[in-house]
């Protein structure tokens, strides 16, 4: 009863829109056409690099102004486990004796301050600095080695604790990337974190370098190393 | 007149095809792409959601009213258009197949039903709506991590841990951890409302069981969290054992706890169920 009242309803009010309802049921097989269609393409087309999780490598040779380059490679280290790690790589260079290792993660997530407890050294001691323009970083040492540790973001300053990093993902504007999101050309919100960790070792006998001298080493590499990252940012 | 109306008629029925006929497709779009995205938790859920709506549907095909006028029909078109075009360039799709199946399925309403008509479908696309929430949430819009680890503290403490809690860190004599945004379990919380949300689209309930079950849901949620968060607290202190804690934090193991959520909402509805039937 109910369903036959229903369709006399219906049946009623397709009178008052009649020349809708004529194209109505073509409108609809245009529809399934066109989506079938797109079905059709996307069971063809193999999944490409920078479909969903992406993939990216980082290039084997970066300079440096005032450090010599000795070698690039990547590595196997517990930080496999690392989650989100897209890519890793482990960079070397030399000024007169001294020996500065870099190790560059690509991730998802920003934790530097976390990371560095859960997957490097649980004892490093960690001041946290702020630098105008540049922002912030971690940086301390023990008896081995000194060390500067940031998370470079895209098109902002770096970061250190999860805080800082979440701070600078929100200045993202989801409505201006829009349409170059729709076009295939950047991503909505790129929540990504290129994890640069430096390193100089102090304990080698055949240089001898103080504590505070190596800060400062470490500081000026540093500001070198972010901005060439800045402008080479992995677009995926 | 009899003639006009067996000619309706079949032409209804016609109507029926092809709004089902492109509801199909549109599914196995969305499924084919959640596939090739190698992510196989989205497809796994989205394939319960899209397999629950779709029974849901077909259960009141009957009575749907299917009339839809020039404006709506285009409108939900242009939606449909939108989703499918940025599908087809399968580039960069990430959290966007966490949120075209709700878009997808509204346009495809509008088509079906017009403006007026959404209301038939409101369960099966609030339902959606969750989908995408869960994933569309931002760190911080809501932020649970402080009730979670006081949750856990709680925990701890009753099962008779020396814990001590400051912020957002849990103390235990031997070692600490510091709960972070992403271990708050705001996503196990939605997804289980998303669940209760299907699980009253193919067994309606009375009020009280509408409002009641969705927040049993989502406590169910909320606690087994702060106990896997409980469990990562205990591996910590008894010595730091990383394979182990990565193994409850993003391994397995913390798939078990999502498992365990599941079950126990399981024997609620199983409750539910029994007790209709009485």
């Amino acid at each position: 009863m109910n369903y036959k009242n229903k369709f006399l309803a219906n049946h009623g009010s397709y009178n008052n829109t009649s020349i809708w309802h004529k194209y109505r049921m073509p409108f609809l097989a245009i529809t399934f056409t066109g989506a079938f269609l797109i079905l059709g393409k996307i069971v063809l087309t193999p999944p490409q690099d920078n479909f969903g999780n992406n993939k990216y490598i980082l290039p084997e040779l970066v300079p440096l102004p005032n450090w010599q380059f000795r070698g690039s490679h990547e590595f196997i280290a517990e930080a496999d486990q690392l989650p989100g790690l897209i890519s890793q790589r482990h960079y070397k260079y030399q000024q007169n004796k001294l020996i500065l290792n870099i190790e560059m993660r690509y991730l998802n997530d920003g934790d530097v301050k976390q990371h560095i407890k859960n997957y490097k050294d649980n004892s490093l001691p960690v001041n946290i600095r702020y630098q105008e323009k540049y922002g912030y970083y971690g940086i301390g040492f023990n008896q081995q080695q000194a060390y500067l540790s940031a998370c470079i973001n895209y098109q902002e300053n770096t970061t250190f604790t999860a805080e800082q990093f979440h701070e600078v993902q929100s200045h993202t504007n989801i409505w201006e990337n829009l349409l170059p999101w729709f076009l295939g050309e950047k991503e909505l919100v790129k929540r990504r974190c290129l994890w640069a960790h430096l390193s100089i070792p102090l304990s080698s006998p055949s240089n001898k370098i103080t504590e505070t001298k190596s800060q400062e080493v470490l500081e000026k590499a540093w500001l070198n190393w972010s901005e060439y990252w800045k402008h080479n940012f992995p677009s995926y | 007149m009899k003639l006009i109306q067996s000619f309706s008629l079949v032409q209804l029925k016609d109507q029926k095809f092809w709004l089902s006929a492109i509801g199909v497709v549109l599914i196995t779009i969305h499924q084919t792409l959640a596939w090739k995205s190698d992510n196989s938790n989205l497809f796994a859920i989205s394939f319960l959601f899209w397999i629950t709506i779709s029974f849901s549907i077909w259960d009141k095909r009957h009575q749907l009213n299917l009339n839809s006028g020039i404006f709506p029909s285009f409108f939900g078109l242009s939606l449909i258009v939108l989703i499918l075009l940025k599908s087809s360039s399968m580039i960069s799709l990430g959290n966007f197949l966490y949120v075209s199946p709700f878009i997808l399925a509204f346009g495809l309403a509008l088509i079906a039903s017009g403006f007026k008509g959404l209301k038939q479908y409101r369960g099966e696309l609030l339902a959606l709506f969750v989908l995408t929430i869960t994933s569309i949430l931002p760190f911080g819009v809501i932020d649970i991590t402080l009730f979670t680890t006081k949750a856990t503290a709680f925990l701890l403490w009753y099962t008779g841990f020396d814990v001590k809690r400051s912020g957002t860190d849990i103390l235990l004599p031997t070692g600490s951890i510091e709960v972070a945004g992403g271990c708050s379990g705001i996503e196990l919380v939605f997804q289980m409302l998303g669940f209760a949300l299907l699980f009253l689209l193919i067994f309606p309930q009375n009020l009280r069981s509408k409002i009641l079950l969705p927040i049993f849901a989502m406590s169910i949620g909320f606690v087994v969290n702060a106990g896997r968060v409980a469990v990562m607290a205990v591996v910590v202190a008894q010595g730091n054992n990383k394979q182990i804690f990565d193994f409850w934090h993003h391994g397995d193991g913390s798939l078990i706890f999502s498992m365990i959520a599941v079950l126990l909402f399981s024997g609620i509805c199983w409750f539910v169920i029994n007790r209709n039937e009485l």
